[in-house]
Formats: structure tokens, C-alpha cells, sequence
């Protein structure tokens, strides 16, 4: 395509946007809010995946061995857990290491607990890699000799993995009721548009422009539409993660609580996708105007 | 140029638009079509421009078999005619030039092709001197010259006018066929539509007349003066 038609559609598509400016700006104004809402609800979720990972991270699960258990035979179990797949880490912490802490707590009253007659069992702190895999990961676990017992935490880990799954998927749903939206709000605003200008696009066909030169114009419209909108919507986005970036700091200083702003990448990643629901949008709207072969002479 | 051959259309619903209809248009030549309403004339054009196909016959434009074209290939063959329609369909909002530059720039035509042709062809429309007038400011039988000179402006082959004089002041339509005389002497054939059989009878040319889709008479302007 040669530069004069190139700038010329694009002066076209321009126009479409301003001669519809009511249209398009209602579209904008739908398209930022589909954006924006789709952009809390991925801010949302990442925060609390991030969260979760820190809060899983933590979840150690403790392994009490029995009494009569050597420190050898204690090694032993060290590395049979580490041949576990889904053990990240796994720390020995004996009973004297135990007492000891227990004693700088307490001072004298664990005076006579020490050496033989310390009560605590020797233990393992480990962490999993997946807690959906809690259960079969803690029977492996009860079965090694020397085990007395593990502490139970499958019902944080299960709550935890719950609440995850459950976010990703409204995470998913809301995307695509968005997209949908998106994708349904550009394409009637330039049909709309094609609508207003059915008669030169009559006088494109008998003239013989091809379907791609009069296409351009209105998927230039959608791209115009879907960027705009995107630009609109990150702006408002990093708006509200700094106000509730400076909420969180303020009310819960010391917290596992990790919320990203709205980082550069988002911005790029908001614009293309803008920019791709606006270029199908287009697409889809004026496909089925220009399958139709008969307005040319008789045009309604 | 166009040729039918037994070419018949019927419609989805059953309509039998038009049905056996066999001539030869040669190039070169002026022809009117005349008919009255639902005659099956617009049948006729979308045919010859590709926005329908025959149900059955073949049909020949500018030494192509319409039947074979691949959809991708209809702009290009369509280039090769122009059209000039009843209701002279200017785009409001543009002036007479890009009017008829607009027909350029949709087939990619440089800027610089537009600034030498658009003039030369409102000159041969005796429209030079109102190049930057909006329709609304034209009277009709002038926003049909304008539409002339946008159906010239590719320099076709075949100009098909489907009634260009319905809309303008009857005593402005001969200034209209004038015009199309004008550009068939330049060996441009022309086709045009029109219910006024007057018209077909005082320009002695040949004409085609059509009824409930059936070529009734092919005759030459001698021929129509002994009818009339």
C-alpha cells in the first residue's frame, strides 16, 4: 500500500471516531470500565496469590520423632524426607536446641528439664512445595521409622489451596465476561459508524476498492477506540493501587500483605490488549457488511 | 464488451427477475435499457457489476466470464467500469473535488495522479470552476455531472448509468445524455438505465426494452421512430 493511501486511512479512521464522537465516547467511557474492572480484579488476585505464596511458605509442618530416637538415626530421616518430591525444606531442630529457646523465655522454671529428663521430642521443620498435595505428602511422612507424630495443619492448607482455586477462577470468568463485553461494545460502535457511511462504502465497492482498504478505516477506529480506553483505564488503575497501596502501609504496617502496583508491563500489556479488542472488533463488524454483495446498485 | 447468453436470475424467494436474456453490447457503443418499474433493469446491473450471479447462462463483461471470478478479483473488475446512479450518491461533506478524488484514493491512487485527473475530468464535466462547492450548493443536474466525472475518473472502459436523469430537471436529463455522448465519442461505451423512453427515442440510439424480466424489443433508432 503506498504511503498516501496509508495516511489517508488513517486520517479516515480518525475521522470516523470525531464525525461519532457521542458513540465513541460512550464506547470509550464502557470499554475503560470493562478495563478497569478486569485490571482490579488481576491486581486483586495477584496481591492475593502473592500473599498465599508468602502464607504457604510459612506453613511449616512439624514431624516429632520418637524418644529413643540416636541422632544418627535422626540423620537417617533427614534424608529419607529430602528424597521427598515435595519437600522444599527440611530443618532439624533438636530438643536441647528446643529447651534451650524455652529456657531463655522462662528462665528457671525449666531448671531440672534438661539432658535426660527433657520432655520435648527431637523435630523436623519442613515445608511443602505443594499443599494440594498435603495428605499423601504427611502419610509418606507418618510412615518413616522413628516418626511419633506430625502437627496438623491440613485444614489451613486446604482452606488455602480453596481460596486460591476459587480466585483464580472468578479471576478467568471476569476476564472473559470483559472480553466479551469489550468485544461486543467496539463492534457496535463501528458498525454504527459503517452504518453512517454505508453510502461511501457503496461508492468504494463500485469504484472497486478492495475489502482490506475499506475494512482500514473502521479496525483504525477500533485500534483508536481500544487504546484510547486502555490508556484511560491504567491511568485510573495506578491511581487507585497508589491509594490503596498508601491505605494498606497505613493501617496494617507489619503484615503478610503484598499488593503490586500497576507496573510498566501492565501499562504495555492494557494497551495491546486495548488494542487487540479494538482490531477485532472491527474485524467482526465489518466482515459480515462486506459479505454481503448487494448494495452497490440498489443501496438501502 | 458485455454479453448475455441466455442468462436468466432467480431470487431465493423464487422471483424470476429476469429470465433467457441474450444481447451483445459491443464497445463502444451507447445503449439505453428502458422498462418500466420491476421490469427487471437493476437485475440487469447488479449482473453486469457482479453483486448477483446468473442462475443459469453466462455472462461476459470487459472480456470477463463473470461466473469465474474469484471474489478477490471483483474490485479489480469492477475498476474497470464506472457507475453513475439516480440518486447521485455525493458524500454531503465533501466537495466537488474530493468527490471525485474520493473515487481515486479507494483504488490507492497518488496524491499527486488525483491533483492532475480530478481537474481535467470536472473540465470535461464543465464543472471546473466549482471544485471547492459542497453538493448542497449544486444543483441537481450538477451533483449528477459531478457524479459523472467520478464515474470517469478511472478512465473505464464501460460507464453504466442507472437512470442518471431520475432525479434532476427534466429539462436538465438532455444536458446529462449530452454529457454521455460527449465521453462515448472518446470510444468509452456507455450503458444507461431509464423509464423515459423519450429519451431513447430523441438521442437515436439503440435501445433494449425489458418487461417482467424478458427482452421484448433490441432496436435500433430507426426502428423506434416507425413504432412510435
Amino acid at each position: 500500500m503506498k504511503l498516501d493511501s496509508f495516511l489517508y486511512l488513517t486520517k479516515e479512521g480518525l475521522k470516523n471516531i470525531f464525525s461519532n464522537w457521542v458513540t465513541s465516547l460512550t464506547s470509550i467511557t464502557i470499554l475503560v470500565c470493562c478495563l478497569f474492572l478486569t485490571g482490579s480484579t488481576i491486581l486483586f488476585s495477584t496481591s492475593v496469590n502473592n500473599t498465599l505464596d508468602v502464607v504457604e511458605s510459612k506453613n511449616n509442618l512439624t514431624i516429632h520423632l520418637l524418644p529413643n530416637v540416636s541422632s544418627e538415626d535422626a540423620k537417617k530421616i533427614e534424608e529419607k524426607i529430602q528424597k521427598i518430591p515435595n519437600i522444599s525444606h527440611c530443618e532439624f531442630y533438636s530438643k536441647d536446641q528446643a529447651i534451650q529457646k524455652y529456657s531463655q523465655a522462662l528462665g528457671n522454671l525449666m531448671e531440672g528439664l534438661k539432658g535426660e529428663d527433657n520432655p520435648l521430642p527431637d523435630v523436623f521443620h519442613i515445608r511443602m512445595l505443594d499443599l494440594s498435595k498435603y495428605d499423601e505428602t504427611a502419610k509418606i511422612l507418618s510412615e518413616i521409622e522413628g516418626v511419633e507424630s506430625l502437627s496438623d495443619r491440613r485444614e489451613i492448607a486446604k482452606r488455602l489451596t480453596d481460596v486460591n482455586q476459587t480466585i483464580k477462577l472468578v479471576e478467568i470468568g471476569i476476564v472473559i465476561l470483559f472480553a466479551v463485553v469489550s468485544l461486543f461494545i467496539v463492534s457496535n460502535t463501528i458498525r454504527v459508524t459503517m452504518y453512517g457511511r454505508r453510502m461511501e462504502i457503496s461508492i468504494m465497492k463500485s469504484v472497486g476498492a478492495t475489502n482490506f482498504f475499506i475494512r482500514l478505516p473502521f479496525i483504525i477506529e477500533g485500534i483508536l477506540i481500544g487504546f484510547v480506553s486502555a490508556l484511560i483505564s491504567s491511568g485510573f488503575l495506578k491511581l487507585l493501587s497508589n491509594i490503596v497501596l498508601k491505605i494498606l502501609r497505613k493501617i496494617i504496617p507489619f503484615t503478610n500483605i503484598i499488593f503490586d502496583g500497576v507496573n510498566a508491563t501492565m501499562t504495555v500489556v492494557f494497551l495491546l490488549i486495548g488494542v487487540i479488542f479494538g482490531f477485532v472488533g472491527g474485524v467482526i463488524s465489518i466482515r459480515k457488511y462486506l459479505n454481503k454483495e448487494g448494495d452497490v446498485i440498489a443501496l438501502q | 464488451m458485455i454479453e448475455f447468453r441466455k442468462v436468466s436470475k432467480e431470487y431465493r424467494n423464487g422471483t424470476k427477475a429476469v429470465t433467457n436474456v441474450d444481447f451483445k453490447v459491443e464497445k463502444g457503443e451507447f445503449v439505453f435499457i428502458v422498462g418500466s418499474s420491476g421490469a427487471g433493469k437493476s437485475t440487469l446491473l447488479k449482473l453486469i457489476t457482479h453483486e448477483e450471479n446468473p442462475s443459469s447462462g453466462e455472462l461476459i463483461v470487459n472480456n470477463m466470464d463473470i461466473s469465474t471470478l474469484k471474489k478477490r478479483q471483483i474490485p479489480y473488475f469492477r475498476r474497470t467500469m464506472g457507475i453513475v446512479f439516480q440518486d447521485f450518491r455525493l458524500i454531503p461533506k465533501m466537495n466537488v473535488f474530493d468527490n471525485v478524488a474520493f473515487a481515486m484514493r479507494v483504488v490507492c491512487a497518488s496524491e499527486k495522479a488525483i491533483a492532475s485527473r480530478v481537474p481535467y475530468v470536472l473540465e470535461l464535466v464543465n464543472l471546473k470552476d466549482k471544485l471547492k462547492y459542497y453538493p448542497a450548493e449544486l444543483s441537481g443536474g450538477e451533483q449528477q455531472r459531478v457524479g459523472l466525472a467520478r464515474a470517469l475518473v478511472n478512465n473505464p472502459d464501460l460507464i453504466i448509468a442507472d437512470e442518471p436523469t431520475g432525479n434532476v430537471d427534466p429539462s436538465l436529463s438532455f444536458e446529462i445524455i449530452d454529457l454521455l455522448n460527449k465521453i462515448n465519442s472518446y470510444g468509452t461505451t456507455i450503458l444507461m438505465v431509464t423509464h423515459e423512453h423519450n429519451l431513447a427515442l430523441k438521442f437515436r440510439k439503440r435501445t433494449i426494452k425489458i418487461e417482467d424480466g424478458e427482452i421484448i424489443s433490441d432496436s435500433i433508432w430507426e426502428e423506434l421512430k416507425n413504432e412510435a
